[in-house]
């Protein structure tokens, strides 16, 4: 045996070894490749991206679709609430009034009529 | 073909290049996992399960490092997670682990008494103690990849590998001065 830290101690890995030996290992190795060939492998990144692809796309034109019905939605909200300020609107307030008493809330809007009167 | 196109081929679906890595690594694997596994069983099948990691898994090696001492922590944890695991199998002593590994017949006494004193005097080790100067001495490794492979600087296994060496020499008295 050495007691040099870099030199290999052949006498005692040859003994190490001849005991750890499990021998066999043909066997082993045959019995891990049947394995093997009946395991599947994970799939890598380019065929989850296959797999998933008809999905992903599916996914974003439903979800465009969703998006360009609610913005419809909101758009003809819109032009609803516009065309009703402009029902509610007493004739000769101003727009910008209205919009203003409308904003400060029930009470402003209930004025206009007092302030159409003066 | 070095390991690491081996590895790239392997996750590419490559069986025979899965099985030539097998090949090259399961005696080493086989044998540094019966020095910490709790039996010969156990380490065959903690190498077994480490081996169809790397098949199912292979993407996850990184090609720039080497893959002997990646492949080893995979072995590695397969053994703790056997030891963990719900068999709750019981850890029988290293003597007793060594000693099933029978080593053919023919061997005389002498022989099966160098092979006992070799036994206990390994058990009186720690796992990675007995790891290092194993893979060092009997595997040819690098201190560089028993370290990357323990997961401790090189200092330390240099120092595990001494340190083990003398105190196999102290134990195994008589039979010590025949190694010489």
């Amino acid at each position: 045996m050495t007691d040099e830290p870099d030199a290999r101690d052949d006498a005692l890995g040859r003994l190490l070894r001849q005991h750890l030996d499990a021998g066999d290992d043909d066997a082993l190795a045959a019995r891990i490749a049947a394995r093997a060939r009946a395991t599947p492998q994970r799939p890598r990144a380019d065929e989850l991206l296959a797999r998933w692809a008809p999905v992903g796309v599916a996914a974003a034109a439903a979800l465009a679709l969703a998006g360009a019905a609610l913005t419809a939605a909101g758009l003809r909200e819109r032009a609803a609430t516009a065309a009703l300020a402009d029902v509610s609107r007493p004739a000769g307030v101003p727009r910008a009034v209205h919009d203003a008493l409308t904003r400060a809330g029930g009470g402003g809007a209930l004025l206009l009529p007092v302030l159409e009167d003066r | 073909m070095t390991d690491a196109e081996l590895a790239r081929r392997v996750a590419l679906g490559d069986a025979a290049a899965f099985e030539e890595l097998v090949g090259r690594h399961l005696g080493a694997a086989r044998r540094a996992a019966r020095l910490v596994a709790a039996t010969a069983e156990d380490a065959d099948d903690a190498v077994q399960e480490a081996l169809l990691s790397v098949w199912r898994r292979a993407e996850t090696f990184d090609g720039s490092r080497p893959f002997r001492p990646w492949f080893l922590r995979v072995v590695l944890n397969a053994v703790r997670a056997l030891r963990r695991g719900p068999r709750g199998r019981t850890f029988e002593a290293l003597d007793e682990r060594v000693a099933a590994t029978a080593p053919g017949p023919g061997h005389d006494a002498a022989r099966a008494e160098l092979r006992d004193a070799l036994a206990r005097a390994l058990a009186t080790l720690p796992d990675r103690a007995r790891l290092a100067v194993t893979l060092y001495d009997a595997e040819g490794w690098s201190h560089r990849e028993i370290a990357t492979a323990l997961g401790v600087p090189e200092g330390t296994v240099r120092s595990d590998v001494h340190h083990a060496r003398r105190a196999l020499r102290a134990r195994l008295g008589a039979f010590a001065e025949g190694l010489a």
